[in-house]
């Protein structure tokens, strides 16, 4: 496995400081991404998936900074710690877009109506690549077309406003994949598209990744999405990782009561459904005053006085590449 | 873009036809008609008319004829022969009075959009880009109180200050020895030197509203995703922040040129009386006191069309600097 | 992603509230939001301050603002004292004034005379006036009756300012209500028919609005008051000035009304209430002006100082109100000299007025317009 390790977190804290106090969004977050894997993380909104996708790349938001921890990211030639490097400087660019390249959860706003889409891939191409502008420009078309928009010399030269939701994504895509990235965060990729081009897009990323080899971080709120596309699954709560494995261990074996939660609340195709469909009890709590011990207690149907309020649960090996951090299975 | 330049000159014939109804209305507002005003006043200067000389007068501006006649006439001596009407009070033309005036006002007010566009918009950008540092604040508090001193006022204040603490008398737009002289390089770089004071102080109030409104622009735009995927892509922060937010942020200022235009010529009439400036702001006034109503309307025309195609300037910039204008499309940003 | 965590957050920090939250009306939020901009509150203390002074100004000022002192014609400003080298603290008083010649210049100066005090005291017996124009009085907020106290200092005729500012006031801030209130109509009038019928009237208003707002305001200004005939009363003048200024302002207000009236014409609860048949007035009354009055007051209240520097401006360089009536912008003439004005810098002081007014209000109104949003961030 050790060599197969492409991109490794080890406990990563970003926090944010704001006028009404300090966010802990991402608190101690440690995981794996392989060569070739993907690599799910799936969470409620506002649980630090995207603040830790931003994390490796260096470009969090204002006031958001990490505090603690290591991003290790394994090239051929020997490995950085990207939470070394200056999140302006040239090092870290020269990574963001080519080794390390992102797609965002709004297409709508993610290209810059100003500038055609041939533009700002180009702008990508010429900022990685040795190439001439007519060279890069035929490598946006080439991208284009293999990312399936049709008539990709036209398209090239058309603003992101004349595109539908779903040709914008493809375009994005295409613009991350032009520098072949060995990993590929897609953050949401297609929470804002219809549910017939949300199937489209994650077969595009899935054949892509399969012909250029590369690893995929996939970020998004649907046990679905992850259920079709990842190899390793890491569940996030508030901040932490509360359960990470391969996908088939966490789908038919899940440990945590937040997992078991959060798979009960999919609808299940071909099950006849009594009743409503089941949901999480209570709201994600106050960021500023996270609960204390386990994160979840407040909301966990398992709950333990005295014990899961009390102490944080250490993270326990269930099987080989199973963990859990859940005191119902240790750690007492 | 060239099907949207023709609509929009297209529509500048409507607003043309308005302004030229108002001022004619203006022209006629005074009771009595200009000519007995003419008339009366070349008697009380001595001065005797022949009566052929006022039959003249009154068929050249069809002032024997009812009132659509009688703009008809009007409207067709400027736009055929370039006769704006007579002045009765210098008893001239009114072109020729007027010719130098009005370059000596757009040459201050183009002066004015630049000073004011490119001081504000880089405030602007600075205040934007270190929101709540000291610079920010300081500027948002300038910008308020920039906003709420009408030019005139700025006026008075400044020439006061500098007459009792530094006893110099700001007035006019040249040296003495040059305000009758013919033009000469060295007129028009005594002029440059005289020439900022009315300048910044019609621009003060334009530079305060370009620095709220870019200010505010840019970090809507700062805070849109399209700016995080450009810094995903590995570009370097200034290049990103020229090339992404500023560029969109910049925009809508170009419209801004089009309703500032109207405000800078505003500010323009109103802070030439007060600097006594050759330009049309006093003719203006003095023309109105005494009624001379050719040269008031002419003045009012000249001032309003000038805004007009300014206006039309700014939009078709805009249309060529955003794709989403020229293509016409309004929604989704 | 942050804008969610301070979300969540500002939500708990209001839970107590919540409840409230919930049940408040529209108004009630706005009014919560607007407390929060602390400029905005400040400014409207200050504006209400002057609008009571516009109420009681023949109460408020000392003298009646036409009595002129003949000999105290361009006295400086007193100051009011607290404190005399031989009685220490004592009750409020200004000294008196006698003129010396300067030995520099020439000029005639006057300085304060410290062997005469004139007590300053509250509600004194004056010159005779009717409040309101009924309620006949003589009784001043402050005053002496040991001799004149001019806190502004007098005009060139004797008279004294503080007064005049006071009485000023009445004009300079009235116009711009009466102005803008002139404008609200015929732009909510325009505006709505262009926003709600839309087609061929839309197309013409429209055009009108076009041109009103792409015209500079000033010379249009300049030229329509020109033609006021000299030898109307001040009251006549007053009203054809407010509705020249509203003639040429009401563009702007009618804009934002048919942009908001646009945009509310698609909302889905005007579709149902059409359908459940609801007269056209019923809708417009009811439905679409309720869910936009709180951006109208916001813009109109942006709209005043507009209209204020207006008359001023027109007052000033001699084509608006004319003495003998009295505005800040009538006031001004005085000022227009900078020789006078060097001597005698006091005669700046409307200018101050004017500049806090129109700071107030534009504070003001962009608080109104944060708060017109009650639910946006």
């Amino acid at each position: 496995m050790g060599d197969n390790v492409l991109l490794e977190v080890k406990n990563l804290r970003t926090y944010f400081f704001l006028d009404e106090g300090v966010v802990k969004a991402v608190d101690g977050v440690n995981f794996k991404i392989e060569k070739g894997k993907t690599f799910g993380v799936v969470g409620e909104s506002g649980c630090g998936k995207s603040i830790t996708a931003q994390s490796i790349l260096r470009i969090l938001p204002p006031r958001g900074e990490i505090v603690e921890g290591e991003i290790i990211f394994y090239r051929d030639d020997g490995s950085v710690d990207l939470v070394k490097l200056d999140p302006k400087g040239q090092e870290i660019r020269d990574i963001r877009g080519k080794e390390v390249a992102m797609v965002f959860q709004e297409p709508m706003t993610a290209l810059a109506p100003v500038y055609t889409i041939g533009d700002q891939i180009i702008e990508a191409i010429l900022l990685h690549q040795n190439v001439t502008k007519e060279q890069a420009r035929k490598i946006a078309i080439d991208l284009l077309g293999r990312v399936g928009i049709p008539k990709p010399e036209e398209r090239v030269d058309a603003y992101p406003f004349e595109l539908s939701g779903g040709m914008r994504q493809r375009a994005m895509i295409a613009m991350a994949i032009s520098s072949n990235p060995s990993l590929l965060i897609a953050d949401e990729p297609t929470t804002a598209l219809d549910v017939t081009i949300q199937a489209q897009i994650l077969d595009l990323i899935k054949n892509l990744q399969k012909e250029m080899g590369m690893a995929t971080m996939l970020i998004t709120h649907n046990m679905g999405v992850i259920a079709e596309m990842a190899d390793d699954v890491a569940v996030m709560y508030l901040g932490k990782i509360v359960e990470s494995g391969p996908v088939n261990e966490i789908f038919y074996n899940p440990k945590h009561p937040y997992t078991v939660a959060l798979l009960k609340s999919i609808p299940k195709v071909g099950k006849k459904v009594k009743g409503r469909l089941e949901s999480i009890e209570g709201m994600v709590p106050d960021p500023y005053n996270l609960p204390t011990g386990c994160r979840f207690h407040p909301r966990c149907p398992s709950y333990v006085e005295g014990t899961c309020d009390k102490a944080e649960p250490p993270e326990i090996e269930i099987t080989t590449g199973h963990k859990v951090s859940c005191f119902l299975y240790g750690g007492r | 873009m060239a099907g949207y330049v023709i609509r929009r000159f297209l529509s500048l014939i409507p607003l043309l036809f308005i302004l030229s109804i108002v001022v004619f209305i203006i022209i006629e507002l005074p009771p009595g008609d200009f000519l007995t005003v003419y008339i009366e006043q070349l008697k009380s200067s001595g001065v005797l008319i022949s009566e052929e000389e006022i039959a003249r007068l009154v068929k050249q501006y069809a002032l024997d004829k009812p009132l659509h006649i009688r703009y008809i006439t009007w409207i067709k001596n400027i736009i055929l022969h370039g006769d704006f009407g007579r002045s009765f009070r210098w008893n001239r033309p009114v072109v020729e009075l007027i010719k130098e005036r009005v370059a000596l006002s757009a040459v201050i007010s183009l002066f004015s959009i630049v000073f004011v566009w490119i001081i504000g918009v880089s405030i602007g950008i600075y205040s934007a880009v270190k929101q709540y540092s000291m610079f920010d604040y300081i500027f948002t508090f300038i910008g308020f109180i920039g906003v709420s001193i009408p030019g005139f006022l700025l006026a008075l204040l400044i020439i006061w200050f500098a007459y009792t603490k530094f006893d110099i008398y700001i007035s006019g737009l040249f040296s003495q020895q040059f305000v009758d002289a013919p033009w000469s390089l060295a007129k028009v770089l005594d002029m440059l030197k005289r020439i900022w004071v009315p300048v910044i102080i019609i621009a003060v109030s334009g530079i305060a509203g370009n620095i709220r409104t870019m200010r505010a622009n840019l970090l809507d735009e700062l805070r849109k995703q399209y700016v995080t995927v450009a810094r995903a892509k590995g570009l370097s922060e200034t290049r990103l922040l020229i090339k992404y937010p500023i560029r969109i942020a910049v925009n809508p200022m170009i419209s801004t040129i089009g309703w500032t235009l109207p405000a800078i010529f505003s500010g323009e009439s109103l802070a030439s009386i007060i600097l006594n400036l050759p330009t049309i702001g006093p003719l203006l006034m003095q023309a109105l006191l005494a009624q001379d109503m050719y040269l008031a309307g002419s003045l009012i025309l000249i001032m309003g069309a000038l805004t007009l195609v300014g206006t039309l300037i700014s939009d078709i910039l805009l249309a060529w600097a955003d794709p989403r204008i020229r293509y016409g499309n309004t929604g989704g940003k | 992603m942050m804008q969610l965590f301070t979300k969540l957050a500002r939500r708990k920090k209001e839970e107590i509230k919540d409840e409230k939250i919930f049940l408040a009306s529209q108004w009630q939020l706005m009014w919560w939001k607007f407390k929060r901009h602390k400029l905005a509150m400040v400014s409207m203390c200050i504006l209400a301050f002057l609008y009571i002074i516009v109420l009681f100004c023949e109460f408020i000022a000392p003298y009646d603002p036409w009595e002129r002192f003949e000999d105290y014609k361009n006295a400086p400003p007193q100051l009011v004292r607290f404190y005399s080298k031989e009685e220490g603290f004592r009750g409020p008083f200004v000294y008196g004034m006698k003129q010396e010649m300067d030995m520099e210049t020439f000029r005639k100066v006057f300085v304060e005379d410290e062997s005469k005090k004139y007590a300053v005291r509250l509600f004194v017996r004056g010159s005779k006036y009717k409040l309101w124009g009924l309620f006949e009085s003589d009784l001043h907020l402050f005053g002496s009756k040991d001799g004149p106290v001019f806190l502004f200092g007098t005009d060139e005729l004797g008279r004294d300012l503080f007064s005049r500012v006071i009485y000023g006031a009445r004009i300079s801030l009235t116009i711009g209500l009466v102005g803008v209130f002139l404008s609200f109509i015929l732009g909510t009038l325009l505006g709505g028919i262009s926003g709600y019928f839309g087609g061929t009237i839309d197309e013409v208003i429209q055009r009108t609005i076009d041109f009103l707002v792409s015209i500079p305001t000033i010379p249009l200004w300049m030229a329509l008051s020109a033609a006021i005939p000299q030898d109307w009363s001040v009251i006549r003048t007053y009203f054809a000035i407010t509705i020249i200024l509203s003639l040429v302002g009401w563009g702007g207000l009618a804009r934002v009304v048919r942009g908001r009236l646009l945009s509310l014409r698609e909302e889905d609860f005007i579709l149902a209430a059409r359908l459940t048949g609801a007269s056209e007035w019923r809708i417009i009354t009811r439905h679409m002006l309720p869910s936009f009055a709180s951006h109208l007051i916001a813009s109109i209240t942006l709209s005043i100082p507009g209209m204020i520097l207006g008359e001023t401006s027109l007052s000033f360089i001699g084509l608006g109100l004319r003495p003998p009536a009295i505005s800040w912008g009538v006031l001004l003439q005085d000022a227009q000299q900078v020789i006078a004005v060097a001597h005698y810098p006091w005669r700046l002081i409307p200018a101050f007025f004017i500049i806090v007014t129109v700071l107030s209000f534009n504070f003001l109104g962009d608080g109104l317009r944060d708060a017109a949003d009650p639910y946006s961030r």
